[in-house]
């Protein structure tokens, strides 16, 4: 079953004392995931960002896992980080504008990362503003046919936040399928399915707010097949 | 320490991570972190480090992914807090 899992910290809302602490960081990542702090590419990076990094990578994953295991429970330290890599230089920027989405990260020089729980590995990409990270996993290594978005929220509501990011990707679906009169649901276990005349769609989908940003993930290759009743149908990017 | 006590206590350790200040205020053992009280799984974490630094115990990570709810959460604090007596 194809899946995806997204995840977005908002790095205003950090406790950097609490998360350089032990107690805490010790809860987020194991030891190997710490040696991996010390290792080339990362070297670079504040360490309280590595940890945030390290847990959004891992909510990311989680989020994928559940759609295949429901009644997977978030467990940081058992989803093991076995690498983090830069593909060249990072300088860290603002995240401007109020939304941002593509497809792919071929346009993001994006942290590229790879993760196992039990017999799973997975990858991800992330990528890292002065004001959040935003990371998303994907079980091939190529990310081509992931569309992503973020956007700054206007609210902390939590309710008003979940809206705001299903009004944001249904725009990004609507003008990608146009002909499908998409709209959100949930499965029987909670998790967020995309939804086609009230039938569920074979696009996997994940949401994420924290504070005051947002986003979405899901997959979409070129040549998408619904899994149901739904024709295949080709979209130009 | 009496599980009421622990209720009463733990009331005021979630206060700071939940905007849903009304079913703050009518928990019960069923009452769910993340869905009923709306609190950021990053803030489990939180919950968890002041758990421990107020009772004095030290919460495992198997332990922890019980906590999903208020009575898993009293129910770890004083399986713990017996543990070191």
């Amino acid at each position: 079953m194809i899946s995806t899992g997204n995840d977005i910290i908002s790095l205003a809302h950090i406790n950097v004392l609490r998360t350089k602490d032990k107690q805490f960081f010790g809860k987020i990542i194991s030891p190997s995931d710490h040696q991996l702090f010390y290792c080339g590419d990362l070297a670079d990076l504040p360490f309280e960002i590595y940890v945030w990094l390290a847990w959004s990578i891992k909510e990311a994953a989680f989020k994928y896992l559940q759609r295949q295991m429901p009644s997977l429970i978030f467990s940081p330290l058992k989803i093991n980080i076995q690498s983090i890599l830069l593909t060249g230089e990072y300088p860290i920027k603002n995240f401007t504008g109020d939304q941002y989405e593509t497809s792919s990260f071929h346009a993001e020089n994006a942290y590229l990362g790879t993760v196992q729980y039990g017999s799973s590995v997975l990858h991800s990409r992330s990528v890292i503003y002065h004001e959040l990270i935003y990371s998303v996993v994907n079980e091939q290594e190529s990310f081509d046919n992931i569309w992503w978005g973020i956007q700054t929220l206007g609210t902390i509501d939590p309710d008003a936040q979940s809206a705001s990011v299903r009004l944001f990707i249904l725009k990004k679906l609507h003008a990608v399928l146009p002909h499908l009169n998409i709209t959100i649901g949930k499965s029987m276990d909670g998790i967020p399915v995309l939804l086609n005349e009230k039938k569920e769609m074979s696009i996997p989908v994940s949401f994420t707010h924290d504070h005051n940003y947002a986003g979405y993930s899901f997959v979409l290759g070129e040549s998408f097949s619904g899994s149901f009743d739904i024709p295949i149908v080709t979209f130009e990017d | 320490m009496d599980k009421l006590t622990i209720l009463d206590e733990l009331k005021k350790v979630l206060a700071p991570y939940t905007t849903n200040k009304e079913a703050l205020g009518s928990i019960n053992d069923q009452t769910d972190l993340i869905k009923d009280l709306k609190i950021n799984s990053a803030n489990i974490i939180d919950i968890i480090i002041d758990a421990e630094t107020k009772y004095g115990i030290e919460i495992d990570p198997d332990s922890a992914e019980k906590m999903s709810n208020v009575g898993s959460c009293i129910d770890v604090i004083m399986e713990k807090m017996n543990q070191k007596e």
